[in-house]
């Protein structure tokens, strides 16, 4: 009950480097996170990243290595400024399925964002595997 | 008989200002979603989107509807579901309580069958969580449907179609069923108010029949096999998790109402 469950994701955030308003290219970078999500649907959120990019059109990705709820169980999981204001809409990443894609909001453009994730139940969840 | 037991629940200002709490909740939990959805990013920054929002990044109305559960935290479907029977409790099924306290259980038995006035009593208690359940999350639905008219995005999950019958029928026929998850959850609802009212009948006091109402309906849910599996659509459990717990919860009503009806109809004669 204490401990919630484990998740090791494997996230990416492309950031966006632009160097002037006509050539832009992005970068593709994947970075690991491992999460400890809890039960009655409480929040949990990762390290910082910035994000370069100025337009929408970028896109960010989840992709669900293991989790303590089972083999192909869900997750949420969306982006948050610093205030735990959400800045993309959600993703829901089942355990061994393809990463996923989005696009955030345009209030995630040139700040901090944090990935964060909950259970997609409304049950209570012992995570205790 | 049945109109005096219905007639009794809109007479009282409680149970007027209840309802219009368990009606207001669903809506609250959309205020909610909108505020993290893109709808509410697009009002603040309309020059990003070019001044409309493609369909296919707006919520689907069915996503965004209250059994979805796409709000932050699932906190309202937790004070609405979890909390239940103390809300129908409150509303129709605690009144037997009273009525035994108050002896008009003795009067009344004295002009109709005893068998009678329990069959109403549970009659109405199924009736009316079922209506109020209904039109709330109808309410909630048709809502939803208006602010998000058009939407396409289910946030990630119809590209996880897996092996689910269930799964595959959901992203066919979004809005049918959402309406057949209404159903269910109004049913269940009913359900629920037949354990509260069987409790309120056998235990005979607020306190007892309080405490083993919500617990039984909280072990409901906290069980493996969840019934919150069988309100939510769009969710990694199948048939194989929502068959079980829907058996779990008729069983468990079945024996609540057929004990304390014998136990108030048959036993409580003798005495």
């Amino acid at each position: 009950m204490k401990k919630g469950i484990k998740i090791k994701i494997f996230s990416l955030l492309i950031g966006l480097i632009t160097i002037n308003t006509l050539i832009v290219y992005s970068s593709d970078d994947n970075h690991n996170y491992s999460l400890s999500v809890k039960s009655f649907g409480k929040n949990v959120r990762t390290t910082r990243r910035y994000r370069q990019t100025n337009s929408i059109n970028n896109p960010w990705k989840v992709k669900l290595i293991t989790s303590g709820e089972g083999s192909g169980t869900i997750t949420t999981f969306w982006l948050e400024d610093f205030y735990a204001k959400n800045v993309s809409s959600d993703i829901n990443a089942k355990q061994g399925a393809e990463a996923i894609y989005d696009k955030p909001y345009s209030s995630a453009n040139k700040i901090d964002v944090y990935m964060a994730a909950e259970n997609n139940n409304y049950n209570y969840q012992l995570f205790n595997k | 008989m049945l109109k005096k037991e219905i007639l009794t629940i809109f007479y009282s200002k409680k149970t007027i200002i209840l309802i219009c709490v368990l009606f207001t909740i669903p809506i609250i939990d959309l205020g909610l979603f909108i505020y993290t959805s893109r709808l509410y990013d697009f009002f603040l920054h309309p020059e990003s989107y070019d001044g409309s929002i493609d369909p296919s990044l707006l919520t689907h109305p069915t996503r965004a509807a209250f059994l979805s559960a796409a709000s932050r935290g699932h906190l309202v479907q937790m004070v609405y579901i979890w909390l239940l029977p103390i809300f129908l409790l409150n509303l129709y099924s605690d009144h037997s309580i009273s009525e035994n306290l108050k002896g008009y259980t003795n009067i009344i038995t004295t002009r109709i069958k005893k068998s009678t006035y329990i069959k109403a009593k549970f009659l109405v208690s199924f009736l009316f969580s079922f209506i109020l359940v209904f039109t709330s999350m109808m309410l909630n639905y048709v809502v939803s449907i208006l602010i998000f008219k058009g939407g396409q995005d289910f946030s990630g999950l119809d590209l996880l179609l897996g092996d689910s019958s269930l799964y595959t029928f959901s992203f066919n026929y979004p809005y049918l069923t959402y309406f057949i998850f209404i159903l269910i959850f109004s049913i269940s609802s009913g359900l629920c108010g037949i354990i509260c009212q069987g409790f309120s009948l056998l235990l005979k006091s607020y306190k007892h029949s309080y405490f083993a109402s919500f617990f039984t309906w909280i072990i409901l849910i906290v069980m493996p096999p969840s019934i919150t599996y069988l309100f939510q659509p769009y969710q990694e459990y199948g048939f194989n998790y929502m068959i079980p717990a829907a058996l779990i919860l008729i069983f468990v009503t079945l024996v609540i109402l057929i004990y304390s009806y014998k136990e108030s109809v048959c036993v409580d004669e003798y005495k």
